[in-house]
């Protein structure tokens, strides 16, 4: 099943004749990145998120657990810009670590996803036949499998912490990056200049290294931006069943699910750490979305 | 720290552009509708005719009420004269309700759907004031050995098939729930070791009919005790009957369907669609003394508290309470019910007679508080209870010092305010005497939650951060389901929070639990004894109440079984046009909540 | 085709083959069982009984085979949480509440994602255009439980225009339609912006506005029936989703449908009901995909489906 879906090239990404000129290449891809203010706000978003999540220890120097039992559930103020939690805690802190958390949580799929994904997903485009047929029908089982269910398995039954929800958001993710090195690889395999590069004698690494991977670069940067803030998401949900890491620990969903008892009265607690949700999904999928049309050529006719 | 301000700002202003407007609207306070306090409109939950569920019967189908000035109900009861017409007296409760896969309180307690009991008449039951009230049996008496109780079951009583119920009713019931043949009924445990020859019984080795439980004749029912237990009658308010009949043809799922069920209570069950709602109509062959004015009851289940307040602000519940022996009530609850005029009249403020600890195990090898008194001495003086109690749930929770909370019989909390009171010089001086001086070479453990609410949770929070920082150990929270906590509780619990609520008015209840029964890895041989001695003491009550104060001492202050953190409130919210005697304070001058059949209890015109 | 149809079914069989070992070994090696705990742990010897009641006393390879056996008859066994069922009645009484309301919902958000996606795309850096980024922006980036709650405290509790939960009237629908819909629409309007947006710089599409045709032609037979092809791979995916219930938007919304037994059956260790949803998914999904490669060839006859498939 679900073949026929991925071989055709999605229609945005298309391909890039990486033919000794990749430095003018890139040029060109960041030129047009540069004219698209819309990537330009999701790049700096990212980066700002990155800041915030990956700076959380100078943000927050005494760490996301500072208690100050006199003045819980504060409102937003000078002191306290996103107000404290119900123990007092600063959630500007809590926020940042939260975001370090989550953005570990995600980078740790999307790794796990690519170091599944991408060598089967190459080697089933690349080599065909029964390796293919064999990959093709892991893709097909590992699509078909209900993950919740496996994911309230791993994560409330046999060990609540970062490693199973990673493995948990990674066995949900690798199929679709799979999927996508698999289509381009076969595609690729079709294409003029990788069919003349092996004409003239060129070694099928060689081929992959200086061809089929730039061209597989584009859907796989695509991949991992969107693949993100699916993962921040995922998380979300499953702190939302109530799994996840335990506390003190923050991480984006279980303050949102945290702040869901005092969500009537004490709103910071959820509008904000639901907003810095809202800005890394916005922050990925825009840079998303402006490095898709940034790599591809064809948009260079708007 | 400039530097870190100015970012805090950009990304105040950033986040609140992009996600706020919606939020913010709906949590702005606005004034109380003028529609709030309108009765619970019959409409809606009522004709779920779209469900799948062929079950629900549409409002209509209840009797209309006559021309009769008297309004009476199903049952025969006459309404007091100010009550809405008896199509208006339906009690919509729950969204919060426990749901399970037994309706029948005698096959389980903890696996059970909201209130099995309404179809099941009761051996005895206590009142708001818990003073013992006939219900099937009208007079019960003990032999002068104090070994042997005899009930009189009241004549008449049948279940809705007509089949009549008598004492030889009540004693299958016991025999089938204790007798562990083919079933585990998980509320064994708390008859353990009273009726005779009950612990082999429940442990699967004894018969069924070794049980000291004879029915005489069809009015007398004799039960002979372990030992004499003054407190059995109390005990007795617990037993239950089913219906024995259809439980041998049907099987033990005979509760759930309405088709196969039989009620010996005042309710019978009228639908139950999972994960929707089970409704209850009277039932007109209940000839026993529980009689509720309401003609309906629909009990709505719902996995979030969140819809729950919702729903009753929406009038859609009749009450609904929050805290209680989940602590589910947060500030937040609080701090809405006194910014809204409606809420604040509707509020009823609830102590429980429960108690949350989180104990130690003693009895695993495995984890340092095995032995070692003075370690556990040192976590009960590095934690201020009181101080964290007041600061992380103002006004929703009393700061527990001991196992019996405030209002129960023989509780003495000032006796034990001074032992362990908060003393972080102490707690280090104990620490290190314990073997871990600055905490160096202590473990890093993991304090077990069972199926926290959101104060709990903060609360274990506050404590594991301060049992840190005074300590200069490492710990760590793990909040668990009920099934993963209980499996895990003997040997992989280093440190547990659980709460226990009392059962009936004796401290052989709250402090019983903790014999070495398995409830908790705590063991200590002294309380055992003088918990068993103290029970069955049929002296002058003064002695038995000094004798169950050493027995609490040991488990409070000698031997540290647990740090005793809080006794909760509920904040019960009902309807202004709610009323009946249940609603009004008891003789101690405590709001008790509604009757456990919903008796006395109507829709009033304003 | 037809051929191609066989096959790939029986690829699907195979694949459920190996999905059901693999559920079956995960739900049988998690510690726990079907019985209820109450305050104190179970000895021993009740767990044994309570083992030997539903049959997990015996080896587990002969546990697999009495289900497969069975499941082959479509029988998936009692369900543990809800002991008067049977796993298909279970499903074909709570099935057909997530259909109607995810149905709904998919259609919803396809034809409003579809519309608006066309709309932004033919609108492309103009006002509307941005309108429609930020709003379908906005569904994508919040969490479709926040979406539910805040429509529950504006529509009920500010407003009392709907009821808060439940599952009687239309009223009781609108809430978890717009929570289910909201999001997809704003996906499927983003990949349809982006896919009209090639399309419609695509060579033939030139070519017919240099022939002339006017722009209601362009748009219904080359622009939507080219990006017609993308989007499917999109869009139909989404249905499966929807249609066995989401588990936030149902429980939250109380709606006795198929979604909430995805989490409870977990919880509970309801091996027979693990089972019979994780076979119902599966099946759906694979045919999802087997009728979107269909769909694929149907609409692009350069695709063959013998071609991409070995």
């Amino acid at each position: 099943m679900s073949s026929a879906t991925s071989e055709a090239p999605a229609p945005a990404v298309q391909f890039v004749q990486a033919r000794g000129r990749s430095g003018s290449m890139w040029r060109d891809v960041f030129n047009r990145f540069k004219r698209n203010k819309l990537a330009i706000v999701g790049l700096a978003l990212v980066i700002g998120i990155c800041i915030l999540g990956f700076g959380a220890p100078i943000i927050a120097p005494e760490g996301f657990n500072e208690q100050d039992l006199g003045n819980i559930l504060a409102m937003p103020s000078w002191e306290h810009p996103l107000g404290t939690d119900y123990l007092g805690r600063d959630m500007l802190d809590r926020i940042a670590y939260g975001t370090r958390t989550s953005l570990i949580v995600a980078i740790l799929t999307q790794g796990v996803a690519l170091a599944i994904g991408l060598p089967l997903g190459a080697v089933a485009g690349w080599r065909g036949g029964t390796t293919d047929w064999f990959i093709t029908r892991t893709i097909d089982i590992f699509s078909a499998l209900p993950w919740y269910l496996i994911a309230i398995y791993l994560i409330s039954v046999i060990q609540p912490g970062m490693r199973n929800i990673v493995i948990a958001l990674g066995i949900a993710s690798w199929v679709g990056p799979c999927r996508l090195v698999r289509g381009q690889f076969f595609s690729l395999r079709q294409q003029e200049f990788i069919l003349s590069a092996t004409a003239i004698g060129a070694s099928s690494s060689r081929i992959i290294r200086r061809h089929a991977m730039p061209n597989a670069l584009t859907p796989i940067i695509i991949s991992v931006a969107m693949g993100i803030p699916a993962a921040v998401f995922g998380e979300a949900g499953l702190s939302f069943l109530g799994l996840g890491l335990s506390p003190p620990t923050p991480r984006l969903g279980q303050l949102v699910q945290e702040g869901l008892a005092y969500f009537m009265v004490f709103w910071h607690m959820v509008l904000f750490p639901a907003g810095m949700i809202a800005l890394i999904v916005l922050g990925f999928t825009l840079l998303g979305d402006g490095l898709r049309d940034a790599l591809d050529p064809r948009q260079t006719i708007r | 720290m400039s530097k870190s301000k100015m970012s805090r700002r950009e990304f105040l202003a950033a986040s609140a552009g992009v996600a706020g407007a919606a939020i913010l609207a709906a949590c702005a306070p606005k004034p109380t509708p003028a529609a709030a306090t309108e009765a619970p409109a019959a409409t809606e939950a009522a004709e779920a005719t779209e469900a799948p569920e062929p079950t629900v019967v549409p409002a209509t189908d209840v009797p209309e009420p006559t021309d009769v000035p008297a309004m009476v109900n199903a049952l025969g009861v006459t309404l007091p004269a100010d009550a809405l017409p008896l199509d208006q007296q339906i009690w919509r409760g729950g969204f919060d309700a426990i749901e399970g896969k037994y309706n029948d309180y005698m096959r389980s307690v903890y696996d059970r759907i909201a209130s099995p009991w309404w179809g099941q008449e009761q051996l005895l039951w206590a009142n708001t004031d818990w003073e013992l009230q006939p219900s099937a049996a009208t007079e019960w008496s003990v032999s002068d050995d104090g070994l042997t109780w005899t009930f009189k079951i009241r004549d008449g009583l049948e279940f809705s098939d007509g089949t009549p119920i008598t004492a030889a009713d009540f004693e299958w019931t016991m025999k089938y729930a204790l007798s562990g043949a083919d079933r585990v009924f998980d509320f064994g445990w708390f008859w353990n070791g009273t009726i005779k020859n009950s612990a082999a019984a429940i442990a699967g080795e004894g018969s069924a009919e070794d049980l000291g439980i004879t029915a005489v004749d069809a009015n007398t029912l004799e039960v002979t005790t372990e030992a004499p237990l003054p407190y059995f009658p109390q005990m007795a308010a617990m037993w239950w009957v089913s219906p024995r009949h259809v439980i041998e043809e049907v099987g033990e799922f005979w509760s759930i369907d309405p088709a196969t069920y039989v009620s010996s209570g005042p309710w019978m069950l009228e639908s139950y669609a999972k994960g929707q709602e089970v409704s209850w109509v009277l039932n007109p062959s209940y000839k026993g003394s529980r009689l509720p004015y309401v003609n309906r009851s629909v009990i709505g289940f719902a996995s979030s508290a969140e819809t729950a307040l919702a729903a009753y602000l929406n009038n859609e519940i009749s009450q609904y309470s929050v805290g209680g022996y989940s602590a589910t009530a947060s500030p937040a609850d609080l701090e809405m019910v006194a910014n809204d005029p409606r809420l604040s009249a509707e509020a009823h403020p609830k102590p429980e007679l429960v108690t949350y600890y989180m104990g130690f195990n003693t009895t695993d090898d495995q984890w340092p508080f095995k032995d070692n008194l003075t370690l556990r001495q040192a976590f009960a003086y590095a934690l201020d209870m009181p101080m964290l109690v007041g600061a992380v749930i103002p006004q929703l929770a009393v700061p527990a010092y001991n196992m019996l909370p405030p209002g129960f019989v023989g509780s003495k909390p000032d006796a034990y305010k001074d032992y362990y009171a908060y003393d972080p010089d102490m707690a280090k001086q104990l620490m290190a005497d314990a073997g871990y001086p600055d905490g160096a070479g202590f473990p890093k453990l993991t304090i077990w939650v069972r199926d926290p609410s959101a104060a709990v949770s903060a609360l274990v929070q506050a404590m594991q951060k301060q049992l840190q920082d005074t300590l200069n150990i490492e710990l760590e929270i793990r909040a668990a389901d009920y099934q993963t906590f209980t499996d895990n509780l003997k040997h992989e619990e280093p440190l547990y929070v659980v709460p226990y609520g009392a059962d009936y008015m004796d401290q052989s209840n709250l402090l019983g639990i903790w014999k070495s029964v398995g409830r908790h890895p705590w063991a200590n041989d002294a309380y055992d004894a003088k918990i068993t001695e103290a029970s069955s003491y049929l002296g002058s009550p003064a002695e038995r109440e000094a004798m169950f104060d050493e027995a609490e001492k040991i488990l409070v202050a000698d031997d540290v079984g647990a740090i005793f953190m809080f006794h909760p409130l509920t904040i019960w919210l009902y309807s202004a046009n709610l009323k009946g005697e249940y609603l009004e304070m008891n003789k101690s001058g405590l709001f008790t909540g509604i009757d456990g059949y919903l008796t006395n209890l109507y829709f009033a015109e304003e | 085709m037809l051929g191609y149809i066989a096959r790939r079914l029986f690829w699907i069989l195979t694949a459920l083959l190996v999905l059901s070992v693999f559920t079956f070994a995960l739900a049988h090696t998690v510690p726990g069982g079907p019985y209820s705990y109450g305050e104190i742990p179970l000895s021993e010897a009740q767990k044994a009984m309570f083992r030997k009641q539903y049959g997990l006393d015996r080896p587990l390879w002969e546990q697999y085979l009495t289900f497969l056996r069975n499941a082959v008859r479509l029988d998936f066994g009692v369900s543990y949480q809800s002991p008067r069922e049977t796993v298909v009645e279970v499903i074909s009484r709570t099935w057909p509440v997530s259909i109607k309301i995810g149905g709904i919902a998919a259609f919803l958000a396809i034809t409003l994602g579809l519309s608006l996606g066309l709309l932004a795309a033919y609108n492309q850096n103009t006002w509307i255009d941005y309108v429609v980024t930020f709003l379908t922006t906005l569904t994508i980036t919040t969490p479709s439980f926040i979406v539910a709650i805040g429509m529950i405290f504006l529509f009920a509790v500010r407003l009392h225009w709907l009821p808060t939960s439940g599952w009687a009237g239309p009223e009781t629908w609108i809430m978890p339609i717009l929570a289910m819909a909201l999001g997809a629409s704003g996906y499927v309007a983003r990949y349809t912006r982006a896919t009209a947006l090639d399309v419609m710089q695509a060579d033939y599409v030139r070519t017919a506005r240099a022939k002339g045709l006017t722009e209601p032609l362009i748009a219904t037979r080359h622009v939507l029936r080219n990006a017609l092809i993308p989007l499917l791979t999109i869009v139909l995916p989404i249905i499966p989703g929807m249609m066995t219930g989401t588990i936030f938007v149902e429980s939250l919304f109380r709606i006795p449908g198929l979604g909430s037994w995805f989490v409870s059956s977990s919880f509970k260790r309801d091996y027979p009901m693990i089972l019979g949803i994780t076979m119902l998914w599966a099946v759906l999904i694979s045919v999802t995909y087997l009728v979107t490669d269909i769909l694929y060839a149907v609409v692009d006859p350069r695709v063959r489906l013998e071609d991409v498939q070995e």
